[in-house]
């Protein structure tokens, strides 16, 4: 028995349901001294009596669970997971998140994010208090519920050379204040604790101190070391620029990185090579979009409300009307089986009820065929038929395990997995070349469930397919095409987080997968996932919706993942850990939200427009403010021929408005493309950019704007590129704070004596 | 007091028959596997039984790909897994290459009870050694070994197959627990760990996925 030491205990700590059908459960928090090493633990209150129950095999739901079907309301009630006891030794707790209200998410470094626990009393001010003996707690000056733990060494270490002055953390404070007011979304304003808010900003403001009295100092360091040592020096400083020049505004507030503590170690800055290295993200606006507007969303149509858009025949009056209501609210549960009919096109909007029994019979009669098909071929021509095999054998062990939790599928030999399967069976016949793909088991159980009818349930799911078909495409071109229109709203929403995803190679964005493949099913809990499919296939009030929805799940994570310094694999699992706790109706909110932002905004990149099918605006002639950044973006194509260069792999993957209708470009989006292509699998294709909704057909290999000499000049490569965007940044810096005098040291050094070049050239490459 | 032939619990280590230091093994090695194989073959439950000592009858098929870590007491070397849990149906094959580039080890999985699962088997050996990294450690589990009534892959078979490609192999069941830890204490123990290389876990260990420096994480094992 190892000893313990118990230094906290908390009872009554419940868990937080994150949709109505959930079940809170109590358990006791602690904080225990096990060895040389302190854990925090909850416990399901349940599980106390015998600790090793949770070894259990599990895989029956814990809990009981109603369901009524009968022609009048269903209410859905999905078990709750087996509440799982939470055990995180406190070095490898990287964060949590703690609101106002008592609500707290552990996080681990390694990714791992824990349920939230609520606390009694809403008060978790003893705990925090034991917690600190333990680690040194930083609230985040981004997330006021968000607060970084670090050792309690490093964390003096780090405040003695904070103390020294070195990183100004005021500018990167009010630096925030700003993405707060613009493009970020505001954590605070959906989770409610203002008071936080504002007197962290309070603290922030009064402690800005302005860039230009620390300018000189910053100034001769970078001269001195830029002659000590030059390839250091001018990448940690391009790190710095390059996370700057994303938010034009902020560049009078100083070349502070947003990695803070990095900025300490000079070898820190070869993770800024790293980041450069994996190419530019960069976009330019010439306005900032518009701040976000409040959405609010409306309770579900009920049968009511139906009933007044239907003429006397049973047709919808104006299905367009009706659509834009489903989008807003939902439809009550004791509709679905009817509307989903319509949203899925196996009903007109505007046929009659006889039409539609006309209708019916028919389908049944097509679906009978079908299904005859497959279910009157013999063991001996299944032999001969390996693609009839393949695909029946993908099937029968994917329905085995598809929603086997959800009572109307769970216990063994359940009659509606045989539905699943027949439908499936019946669908290789309908549509042989698409067959079945791992995917479409979990897009077809919440509709077999919904409708409760194997025929109607199978013609919704080929409308459904009609949708989404192109997610199982067999080169995932589908994918591909979603995963960059995404990045290309991430990088127009919020260029700042695109950035930092750049910088930690995940621009990729292939942790978002699962969200698209399978529309946020494995997310959500079955009613959640039946309420955001019935908005989604509203198809209002734009193309792709979804693809804001994956943005709005994003911009809610972005202050964790950032904060917490996540790369790809941590960033994955925190994605996968967010599983099953989402807030749907306040995506939907922010999704809404971000979509009334982009339509408002007037500088929205033509890509993001024809992602989401929106007219394209003419975008505005001035805008003095892009010019350095299109240099940046000039140069950075002109690498890409050059041999030597690190970043020649990089191509580009759209532009904003072509540069053939003589329009400035506002928008360059750069990706880079490894040599050894199994890189990514976004890579394999130059133009799936244009694909995916991107800037038009000319979307070529020339750089759409810039200044010609960028574009016509021989290829620099890295040494070039770094002292033109080093260059183009003075300038333009130059050029905002008149501080041109300070500066100008750093444009000789760059342009003059060469000194650069040959440095990196001689010593370095 | 803790049951020796389950999985660990979370935040437990597994430890290798009492030979972890009390103060705490002196180095520590980080180490990226990959799990390949047929679509049910039981890849995502022999994660979760090592990772979480769970099984789940119905485990559901995984999309895109999972992503957990364990670590392993070995007698004077701590190793941790970062484990990519990958997706095994063929239409997600092209993703596989983004899984296990810079993998030090990698466990292809069979299903004992289906013979098609173990030519795939191989196919994704053949694969690996063609395309991973050189010196990747491959273990073969055949898996479900808990339903030996229904086998229609004989041991010798697997065996012999593994000893010609030099494959760490055992057949496992997820269900039962037997054989998980072994294979993954196995594989822990077969890695190359550097004496240099001795170092925290912490910041320096990812392998980054979208990373080409493929022979840098392939060569170097402890951070």
């Amino acid at each position: 028995m190892e000893e313990e030491t118990l230094v906290y205990q908390q009872d009554e700590v419940h868990t937080i349901p994150t949709s109505l059908e959930e079940l809170s459960v109590a358990g006791r928090l602690r904080i225990i001294e096990r060895r040389h090493s302190a854990y925090i633990e909850w416990r399901c209150s349940d599980d106390e009596s015998n600790p090793d129950n949770d070894w259990a095999v599990v895989n029956k739901s814990a809990v009981t669970f109603t369901h009524h079907n009968s022609s009048g309301s269903v209410e859905i009630s999905t078990p709750r997971r087996h509440v799982r006891p939470i055990s995180v030794e406190l070095a490898d707790l990287g964060s949590y998140k703690l609101t106002i209200e008592g609500s707290l998410v552990l996080i681990q470094r390694d990714g791992s994010t824990h349920p939230a626990l609520q606390f009694p009393g809403k008060d978790a001010e003893y705990f925090v208090e034991v917690l600190s003996r333990y680690v040194a707690i930083k609230r985040s000056e981004k997330d006021s519920t968000l607060f970084l733990l670090r050792d309690k060494k490093t964390a003096r270490i780090d405040d003695q050379l904070s103390a020294l002055g070195l990183v100004s953390h005021a500018s990167r404070g009010s630096r925030v204040r700003k993405l707060h007011g613009s493009s970020s979304s505001d954590s605070n304003r959906s989770r409610g604790s203002p008071q936080h808010t504002s007197s962290s900003q309070v603290e922030l403001h009064s402690a800005v101190v302005p860039w230009t009295t620390a300018a000189p100092q910053r100034v001769m360091g970078f001269i001195s070391n830029f002659r000590r040592d030059p390839y250091t020096t001018t990448l940690t400083t391009l790190s710095k620029f390059y996370d700057i020049v994303l938010s034009e505004d902020d560049w009078a507030e100083g070349f502070v990185s947003e990695r803070g503590g990095d900025d300490l170690n000079p070898f820190a800055s070869l993770s800024g090579l790293d980041n450069l290295e994996p190419g530019f993200q960069v976009v330019t606006l010439k306005g900032k979009l518009v701040e976000r507007p409040r959405v609010e969303r409306l309770p579900p149509l009920t049968q009511l409300e139906y009933s007044q858009h239907c003429d006397v025949d049973g047709g919808v009056r104006d299905p367009q009307l009706l659509k834009r209501r489903i989008f807003k609210g939902g439809i009550h549960p004791s509709l679905r089986s009817e509307l989903w009919c319509y949203l899925l096109g196996y009903y007109d909007w505007s046929s009659s009820s006889a039409q539609r029994e006309v209708r019916r019979n028919e389908r049944l009669v097509e679906y009978q065929k079908l299904k005859l098909q497959w279910s009157t071929m013999t063991a001996d021509q299944e032999l001969r038929n390996s693609g009839f095999r393949e695909r029946k054998s993908l099937i029968e062990k994917d329905v085995n395990r598809t929603d086997r939790s959800h009572p109307f599928y769970e216990g063994d030999d359940n009659p509606n997995v045989q539905l699943l399967h027949n439908i499936l069976m019946s669908y290789v016949m309908f549509n042989f070349d698409l067959g079945y793909v791992q995917g479409m088991s979990d897009l077809l159980a919440p509709i077999l469930y919904v409708t409760q009818n194997e025929c109607a349930a199978f013609w919704c799911f080929v409308g459904y397919i009609d949708i989404v078909h192109r997610n199982f495409d067999m080169d995932q071109s589908g994918m591909k095409e979603q995963l960059l229109g995404l990045q290309h709203l991430i990088a127009v929403i919020d260029p700042e987080f695109m950035s930092y995803l750049e910088s930690s190679e995940s621009a990729n964005l292939y942790f978002c997968f699962r969200w698209l493949l399978v529309r946020f099913k494995r997310e959500l809990s079955y009613s959640d996932t039946l309420r955001l499919w019935e908005v989604l296939w509203s198809q209002e009030p734009c193309k792709n919706f979804h693809l804001l929805v994956a943005a709005a799940i994003l911009d809610h994570e972005r202050n964790t993942i950032m904060e917490n310094k996540f790369e790809f694999t941590e960033i994955l699992k925190h994605i996968n850990d967010t599983s099953q706790r989402l807030n749907l109706e306040e995506l939907l909110c922010s999704a809404e939200a971000i979509y009334e932002q982009l339509v408002a905004s007037s500088d929205v990149p033509a890509a993001v427009l024809t992602l989401l099918g929106l007219p394209l605006k003419p975008s505005s002639q001035d805008g003095e403010a892009d010019v350095s950044v299109g240099e940046l973006a000039s140069e950075k194509c002109v690498s890409t021929d050059e041999e030597t260069s690190p970043l020649e792999s990089s191509r580009i993957i759209s532009a904003g408005p072509s540069s053939s209708r003589g329009k400035k470009e506002n928008f360059v989006l750069y990706r880079r493309c490894d040599h050894n292509d199994d890189d990514d699998f976004l890579s394999e294709e130059d133009t799936s950019g244009d694909s995916c909704g991107g800037a038009g057909d000319n979307n070529a290999s020339v750089v759409p704007r810039g200044d010609t000499s960028a574009t016509d000049g021989a290829p620099r490569g890295l040494v070039g590129t770094v002292t033109s965007i080093l260059g183009s940044a003075v300038r333009h810096i130059a050029g905002e704070d008149a501080s041109i005098d300070l500066l100008s040291p750093i444009s000789a050094a760059l342009h003059n004596e060469g000194l650069f070049e040959d440095a990196i050239g001689q010593q370095y490459l | 007091m803790s049951k020796e032939t389950s999985a660990a619990r979370p935040g437990q280590r597994v430890t290798n028959g009492g030979g972890a230091a009390a103060g705490g093994p002196g180095k520590i090695c980080q180490f990226k596997l990959v799990l390949l194989g047929e679509s049910a073959v039981g890849k995502s439950s022999l994660v979760l039984r090592f990772v979480k000592g769970q099984f789940h009858e119905y485990q559901e098929s995984t999309i895109g790909a999972a992503f957990l870590t364990q670590t392993v007491c070995l007698e004077d070397t701590t190793v941790k897994f970062e484990i990519w849990d990958t997706a095994g149906q063929e239409r997600y094959h092209s993703l596989a290459p983004m899984y296990y580039r810079g993998a030090q080890a990698a466990i292809v999985v069979y299903d004992i009870t289906n013979q098609d699962t173990f030519g795939r088997a191989k196919t994704w050996v053949k694969e690996l050694q063609r395309q991973a990294s050189p010196n990747i450690v491959i273990a073969l589990a055949g898996n479900k070994a808990d339903l030996a009534n229904k086998r229609m892959v004989e041991y010798e078979e697997a065996n012999t197959y593994a000893e010609e490609n030099s494959l760490l192999f055992m057949e496992t069941s997820a269900k039962t627990a037997m054989n998980v830890n072994d294979i993954f204490l196995a594989i822990a123990q077969k890695l190359p760990k550097n004496e240099s290389g001795a170092g925290g876990s912490g910041n320096t260990g990812n392998i980054n996925v979208g990373s080409s420096r493929t022979q840098e994480s392939s060569s170097g094992c402890c951070k």
